[in-house]
C-alpha cells in the first residue's frame, strides 16, 4: 500500500528464512495473498501466482463476478465466500495424477473407441439442450463437444476440478459463471455419475430438469457404451489405450498440446525395474520437473510477458536470447528429459539406469508415438 | 393367483393401474416383467386384466384418491406392519446385502448400475425420490453419505447446488412375502445456494415422493425451526411421506434439545422421529431403522394412492412371471 502511493509496483517478498509472500488485487476489489513455507524450492513464485489465479477464477465460478466487484455488504460476501472453500481447498491440495493447476492445460485420458463415446456424447448434449457436454474418466476429459473445446482452458481446467470435488454424488446441479465466458449469467452444470469414476455434464440453461435428464436420457444414451466406459476406467494411471507401445524405460510422462491447450499425463505402473519411485512419487516428480522446466527454459509466452511486466528476478530465463528446445536433469531418483517443438512439449521420467545419451533418442521416439494417435 | 377379480370395481381399478403405470413412465418402477408388477401391485389377475392393453390406454390418468384419507392413514401405519424391520439380519438377506458390498465395503453404484441378482431370483426395483430437507450445517450431506455408505465429509463444506445420492435397500414385504429393492435417491441441496438461486427448490421438489426434515441435537434453533420448515417444505394438499431426522445424537454431552421435546414433538404432528450421530462403522444395523421405516412408508403411501391395499394372495403365482415373488 505504501508503494502503490509512491507509484511503485511492488509484486512479491521473501521473508529472511526464504518464505515467499505474493499477492495480487483482481478488479480494484479483492487482493488475494498467498503465503508459502519457508521452503521455497517446494513452492516458487509461479506456482503462488497460477494459485492465486486460480482461487479468484474458484471464486468468480461460484458467486459470480457481480458480487465480488461490488460488494455492498463485506459480511455477506464473507459468508457466501464459504461456497467456494471445497474449490479452493482443492487446488491447495493439489497433487497426484492431474496436473492442470500448473499446466493450465485440460487433463486428458485418451480411449478406445473414442469416436463412439464422442458420437454418444454429441447426441446426449443435443438431447440435453446444451451444446457444452464432456465426458470424464478418474477426473480426465475423455471427450468434449467442440464448443466445450473453446472454452477458455482455465475455464475447463477449473470446471474439470470443480467436478472432481463432487466426488461420489450420482448427479449434481450446479450453478456456474464462466470467469471468462460468462462471469455475470449463471448457467447450470449438470453432472451425472455413470459407473464409478466415470461422469458426464452438461452446461445449459433453465431446462432440462435434472431429474427429467436423468431419467429420460442417461440410461438411453449410455447403457450401452458401458463395455467401453469400464475400459476406459481399467487405463487409471495409464490415461493411454493399450494400442500405444512406449519404450520400456518410460516411467512416467507429461504431454501437453501447446495449441488445444490439453496434456496427457501417464504414470506406468507396470514398469517398475528396481529402484525406480513409486507411482505417487512418479506423479510428484513430474509436476517438479514441469514446474522446474517451465521456469527455467521453456518460458512460455504468458509468463515471459509478465515476467517483462513486472520484472521478477529471474534473469537467468530472461537473460537468454533464444529459446532452449530440449532440456535434461539427471537426479538420485531418476533421470528426466524435457522436448519442447512449436505444437507440443513432453517431459519424461526414466530410470537412473538409462544411459544419459539415450534420453534424447527416446524422447524423440516416444513423441513421434504420442502424436500419431492424433491427440 | 389373486383373488379379487376385475369386475369388483372397474374405476378403481383403473386408477390404480394407471397410478403405477405412470409411476413406470417417470421411471419410478424398474421391474423385470411390467404386467406382473403392475398385477401384483393391484391386487389385479393378469389373465383376465390384460396389462399391456391396460399400460396403453391409461396413460397419463391422474389418480383420484383425495390426499386427506391417505394422510390419515399413513399417520396410523403402525411400524412394521407392511415390512419385516429385522430381516437384514436374517439368512434369507445375506444373499441380497452381499450384493450391495465389495470387499466388506459398500459397493458404489453408477447410475447405470443396480445390484446384479443371480438369474434365479428376480427381483423388481422401485425407485423415490427423497428430498433432504434443514438448516445450513445440520448434516445434511453428512447424512446421505452415511446412508449410502460413502466416507462421511471430515471437514464441513457448504453444499453448492443440488447433489444426489442413489441408495439401494432391500426389504422384505410382511403381506406377500417378496423381496423388492428400494432405489432411494436423496436430494440434498445447500441452504445458501437455496435461497441464491431460485430454481434450485422446485428442481427439489419436482415429482419427490417423501421429505426428511433435519434438525441438529446440538442446536435448539433448527428443532423450533421445524415446525415452519414443515410448513414450508409441503404444501397442503401434498401427498408425500414426512419424516424427521435428529443429527449428531451422539454429541450428547452438548444436547440441546430434550428428549421430552422430541416426544411431544412426535405426539403433536404425527410425524416420527429418528436420531443418527456417531461414527460410521458400515454395518447395516446403524443404517436400517431409518431405511426400513421410510420404505414402509412409501410403500404404504404408494399403495393408498394406487387406491386399495393389494388382497392377500390365495395362492402362490405359479407362472414365471412371479419367480420373485
Amino acid at each position: 500500500m505504501f508503494g502503490s502511493g509512491q507509484d511503485v509496483l511492488l509484486s512479491s517478498c521473501e521473508t529472511e528464512r526464504g518464505g515467499r509472500v505474493v499477492w495480487r488485487v483482481f478488479h480494484d476489489s479483492v487482493m488475494l495473498i498467498a503465503v508459502s513455507g519457508q521452503d521455497t524450492e517446494a513452492v516458487c513464485e509461479f506456482q503462488l501466482r497460477r494459485l492465486l489465479d486460480n482461487i479468484w477464477n474458484c471464486m468468480v465460478l461460484i458467486l459470480g463476478i457481480d458480487e465480488l466487484v461490488n460488494v455492498r455488504n463485506v459480511e455477506r460476501l464473507k459468508r457466501d465466500l464459504r461456497l467456494c472453500y471445497q474449490l479452493i481447498d482443492g487446488f491447495l491440495e493439489a497433487s497426484g495424477e492431474w496436473m492442470g493447476d500448473v499446466t493450465h492445460c485440460v487433463d486428458c485420458l485418451l480411449p478406445p473407441q473414442l469416436v463412439l463415446l464422442q458420437e454418444a456424447l454429441d447426441a446426449f448434449s443435443h438431447a440435453a439442450e446444451s451444446e457444452f457436454g464432456c465426458l470424464l474418466v478418474h477426473g480426465k476429459v475423455v471427450a468434449a463437444t467442440e464448443k466445450w473445446w473453446r472454452l477458455a482452458p482455465q475455464e475447463v481446467v477449473l470446471l474439470t476440478v470443480l467436478l472432481r470435488s463432487l466426488g461420489g454424488t450420482a448427479c449434481c446441479d450446479q450453478p456456474v459463471f464462466l470467469p471468462q465466458g460468462s462471469p455475470t449469467v449463471p448457467h447450470r452444470l449438470l453432472r451425472f455419475q455413470l459407473l464409478p469414476g466415470a461422469d458426464v455434464c452438461v452446461l445449459c440453461g433453465p431446462s432440462p430438469s435434472l431429474q427429467r435428464a436423468e431419467i429420460e436420457l442417461v440410461g438411453r444414451f449410455w447403457r450401452p457404451l458401458m463395455e467401453i466406459l469400464w475400459t476406459c476406467l481399467a487405463l487409471k494411471d495409464h490415461c493411454l489405450p493399450g494400442s500405444v507401445t512406449l519404450h520400456k524405460d518410460v516411467l512416467g510422462l507429461l504431454l501437453i498440446n501447446r495449441e488445444s491447450s490439453r496434456a496427457i499425463s501417464s504414470v506406468r505402473s507396470a514398469v517398475n525395474p528396481p529402484g525406480a519411485p513409486s507411482v505417487a512419487r512418479r506423479w510428484e516428480l513430474l509436476r517438479l520437473f514441469f514446474i522446474f522446466t517451465v521456469k527455467r527454459y521453456f518460458v512460455q509466452d504468458e509468463v515471459a510477458q509478465r515476467q517483462k511486466r513486472e520484472s521478477l528476478q529471474e534473469e537467468f530465463a530472461l537473460g537468454f536470447s533464444h529459446q532452449p528446445i530440449q532440456c535434461y536433469m539427471v537426479t538420485e531418483e531418476c533421470k528426466c528429459f524435457g522436448l519442447q517443438t512449436p505444437h507440443y512439449q513432453l517431459y519424461l521420467l526414466m530410470p537412473f539406469s538409462v544411459p544419459t545419451f539415450a534420453l534424447r533418442p527416446l524422447a524423440a521416439r516416444t513423441l513421434s508415438t504420442l502424436t500419431a494417435t492424433g491427440f | 393367483m389373486f383373488s379379487e377379480p376385475l369386475g369388483g370395481d372397474v374405476e378403481q381399478t383403473r386408477a390404480a393401474a394407471s397410478y403405477w403405470i405412470r409411476r413406470r413412465k417417470q421411471g419410478r418402477v424398474l421391474c423385470q416383467n411390467e404386467a406382473t408388477l403392475i398385477s401384483v401391485k393391484c391386487g389385479w389377475n393378469r389373465e383376465q386384466g390384460g396389462a399391456g392393453e391396460w399400460a396403453r390406454c391409461m396413460l397419463g390418468a391422474a389418480c383420484s384418491w383425495p390426499p386427506t384419507c391417505c394422510e390419515l392413514m399413513a399417520r396410523s401405519l403402525r411400524p412394521g406392519s407392511l415390512v419385516h424391520v429385522d430381516w437384514h439380519r436374517s439368512a434369507e438377506a445375506k444373499e441380497f446385502f452381499s450384493r450391495l458390498q465389495h470387499k466388506k465395503k459398500r459397493r458404489k453404484f453408477g447410475l447405470l448400475e443396480a445390484p446384479v441378482m443371480p438369474p434365479s431370483i428376480s427381483v423388481d426395483t422401485v425407485n423415490y425420490k427423497v428430498f433432504i430437507s434443514g438448516k445450513s450445517a445440520v448434516g445434511k450431506t453428512t447424512l446421505a453419505a452415511r446412508l449410502a455408505g460413502l466416507d462421511v465429509p471430515r471437514m464441513h463444506y457448504e453444499t453448492t447446488g443440488i447433489e444426489t445420492t442413489v441408495v439401494f435397500w432391500p426389504v422384505k414385504l410382511r403381506d406377500s412375502g417378496r423381496v423388492l429393492f428400494f432405489r432411494f435417491q436423496f436430494w440434498d441441496c445447500g441452504e445458501n445456494s437455496l435461497r441464491r438461486f431460485d430454481h434450485l427448490l422446485p428442481s427439489c421438489k419436482e415429482q419427490m415422493d417423501a421429505i426428511l426434515f433435519l434438525f441438529s441435537f446440538i442446536d435448539h434453533a433448527s428443532f423450533v425451526d421445524l415446525s415452519s420448515q414443515i410448513a414450508r417444505g409441503t404444501g397442503a394438499s401434498d401427498n408425500i411421506v414426512k419424516v424427521v431426522v435428529g443429527t449428531k445424537f451422539d454429541l450428547f454431552m452438548h444436547t440441546d434439545v430434550t428428549e421430552e421435546e422430541v416426544r411431544s414433538f412426535q405426539a403433536a404432528s404425527g410425524i416420527p422421529v429418528f436420531r443418527v450421530g456417531g461414527d460410521v462403522c458400515g454395518g447395516w444395523g446403524e443404517v436400517a431403522p431409518l431405511l426400513n421405516a421410510l420404505a414402509e412408508l412409501l410403500w404404504h403411501q404408494d399403495r393408498l394412492a394406487a387406491g386399495k391395499m393389494p388382497p392377500q394372495p390365495s395362492s402362490r403365482g405359479e407362472t414365471g412371471d412371479l419367480a420373485g415373488c
